[in-house]
């Protein structure tokens, strides 16, 4: 958003001036997103082997287009997808799997542990990437982050470098707060509270590798490039 | 593009028949051969005057990767090659800052770089990154408050730049092309001087890391470590734990070695190094490679090793010249990088001519011999190179230094 709107145009009198470059900077930042999703796949299906099984928690857009050039590269690999309560992002992965001709999976989101012993690797991608080298996902990527480093499972993540963020969250509660309603599917008692979060944060000691449009790097890595694209 | 000399398609050919029977074996010698096959390839290549560096570089990517693809195993020979691009790429920049239009000069090569994008469609994702560094980073907050539009500032340049280019060309053409040659060749022979020098630069950081009647373990043999522990003998008394190092058994050689430094040297098997890890204060190692995520490519049963420091809390501290690292990441590492052995080194030739069933002439008995193993870097604890310690974490930052991004596929 601040990319849009940072433009010394909005203190031009002319509202329609403005408007224009608004619109043109919007336009501006599809199209990087697109180039940047493309240098992502190419970067990130190098990881994906023959005979390999990806869990994936969340849908994103990066990580389908991972998987789809992987799949046209005529590489055989499975994909386990989790439910992604509430969001059903399960569904919606699967439809683009079976699209794209790759066998898929679905769990709940408590057989993550449970399945991690048959996957090879966790491949998600990111809301956010913050100044430490974590990342801020969907709620459920920190769970399943933890089961994969506990089980020597690489964590690869797929973001774009606009969402390189300077934050640096120490806690959960850190963040700027994401609520989306639960529907439980039964009427609750009016004394039980509901946590409603959407979002949590994953640190980087549980991160392998981050695949981004302006190349692979570390967990470590993501403050030098922080610092480059802020300065 | 200037054709090679005979004489240096010969030297060439060489390297690459003397790369491929191992011959040439180990990262110091490849890396050693390599650097000085490339300074002649700069020597010999008359380039043409228009994007002098683009020729240099063109003429080291052919050579480089037919060396690469000669030896793959050997990482240091692609190393080598891209800390040459690496050197001809700063070069270029540093000359061009000192004379006129900077700012142009590496826009119009950045250009040159998305102009070819449009021409080819498949193109490494690692050029493209590097491509996306300089154009299509638009959220450089500093370049977001300029009035002008943030492409349209690259595609302004490169028409300027092209003009600037012809008058900077008719101009001062000769001197500014010899300026460049001159420069890259004294880039590289500071490059084989570092690569001469390391296992000294190494060994003069020992006294920080070997403390008195310190016990340490290691495995196999390792110049570098010989020549570390020399450099600590002469102000501390300490003892090594050598293990053999099946099946080359270069640990009997490094213990004779050591025992002929007057160092208390102890000879174990590689099975007994987990029963003897908790009598010990450090593990050192030589490194083959070091991978850009600070993973290490080490001898075979090294990885045990690690895993056995880790177990009983050791520091485990990688020593390794800078031309060891390398700027890929490991994307298979336990299968990708590995080289098969012959098996005379596990039987004996008759011995394996017994089990093969006689009527399918199909042997029972299968005997594999890699040569490497991978560790990740989470069980190192340290790298020791010749510039200075580090912590795995921060490889990527001599990676960043030491290479360009765009180097790193060399077709």
């Amino acid at each position: 958003m601040c990319y849009v709107t940072r433009t010394s145009a909005l203190e031009y009198e002319d509202i329609e001036v403005g408007k224009a470059r608004l619109i043109e900077r919007g336009e501006q930042i599809g199209d990087i997103s697109l180039k940047a999703r493309k240098t992502i796949a190419m970067l990130g299906q190098d990881f994906i082997r023959d005979g390999s099984t990806i869990l994936t928690h969340g849908f994103s857009r990066v990580v389908l287009s991972i998987l789809k050039l992987a799949a046209a590269n005529k590489k055989h690999f499975s994909v386990v997808c989790t439910e992604g309560r509430p969001d059903s992002t399960g569904l919606q992965m699967a439809k683009e799997m079976v699209a794209i001709g790759v066998p898929i999976t679905l769990i709940i989101d408590s057989a993550v542990a449970y399945t991690m012993e048959s996957v090879d690797m966790l491949l998600v991608g990111a809301d956010g990437v913050v100044e430490s080298g974590g990342i801020i996902n969907m709620i459920g990527t920190y769970q399943a982050a933890m089961v994969a480093r506990s089980m020597n499972k690489p964590v690869y993540v797929a973001a774009e470098s606009y969402k390189f963020a300077r934050m640096y969250p120490l806690d959960q509660k850190a963040m700027f707060p994401s609520s989306r309603q639960v529907d439980f599917h039964y009427p609750l008692p009016s004394a039980v509270q509901v946590e409603f979060s959407s979002r949590d944060y994953t640190p980087p000691q549980y991160l392998t590798l981050l695949f981004t449009d302006l190349g692979v790097f570390t967990p470590s890595a993501v403050s030098d490039e922080l610092i480059q694209l802020y300065l | 593009m200037a054709r090679a000399m005979p004489e240096l398609q010969l030297a060439i050919s060489d390297f690459l028949l003397k790369l491929q029977r191992r011959q040439i074996e180990g990262s110091f010698d490849s890396a050693k051969h390599t650097v000085l096959l490339l300074r002649q390839v700069i020597v010999q290549h008359r380039a043409s005057h228009s994007g002098q560096a683009s020729s240099f570089i063109d003429a080291v990517k052919t050579v480089g990767a037919r060396l690469v693809a000669a030896s793959p195993i050997e990482l240091a020979v692609g190393n080598v090659v891209r800390r040459v691009l690496h050197i001809i790429r700063e070069e270029e920049v540093s000359i061009a800052n000192n004379t006129e239009d900077e700012g142009e000069t590496t826009f119009d090569s950045d250009d040159n770089n998305n102009s070819d994008d449009d021409g080819l469609p498949v193109l490494s994702a690692a050029v493209l990154a590097a491509a996306n560094r300089n154009v299509l980073r638009a959220p450089s907050l500093h370049n977001l408050l300029e009035s002008a539009v943030i492409p349209a500032v690259a595609i302004v340049s490169s028409s300027s730049a092209g003009d600037s280019e012809e008058r900077s060309r008719s101009s001062e053409k000769n001197s500014k092309g010899w300026k460049l040659k001159h420069s890259i060749i004294e880039g590289i022979n500071e490059l084989l001087e570092d690569i001469n020098n390391n296992h000294a630069q190494i060994a003069e950081q020992a006294l920080e890391h070997i403390h008195q009647n310190e016990v340490i373990l290691t495995l196999g043999h390792s110049r570098t470590l010989l020549q570390f522990l020399r450099e600590a003998k002469k102000k501390r008394s300490f003892e090594v734990f050598v293990a053999e190092g099946a099946p080359r058994y270069l640990g009997h050689t490094l213990a004779k070695e050591l025992a002929a430094l007057n160092l208390q040297t102890t000879l174990i098997t590689d099975s007994a190094v987990f029963a003897m890890m908790s009598r010990v204060d450090m593990v050192i190692i030589g490194a083959h490679a070091v991978m850009a995520n600070g993973g290490v490519i080490a001898p075979t049963g090294l990885h045990m090793v690690a895993l056995a420091a880790r177990r009983h809390a050791v520091p485990f501290v990688v020593l390794a010249g800078m031309y060891k690292l390398c700027p890929l990441y490991p994307h298979n590492p336990y299968v990708l990088v590995n080289e098969m052995k012959s098996l005379s080194q596990i039987l004996e030739h008759e011995e394996s001519m017994e089990y093969i069933d006689a009527a399918l002439n199909v042997p029972d008995l299968l005997a594999m011999n890699p040569s490497f193993d991978y560790i990740p870097p989470e069980l190192v604890s340290l790298f020791i190179t010749d510039m200075g310690g580090h912590n795995p974490s921060y490889i990527y930052r001599l990676v960043a230094e030491y290479y360009s991004p765009e180097d790193h596929s060399l077709e």
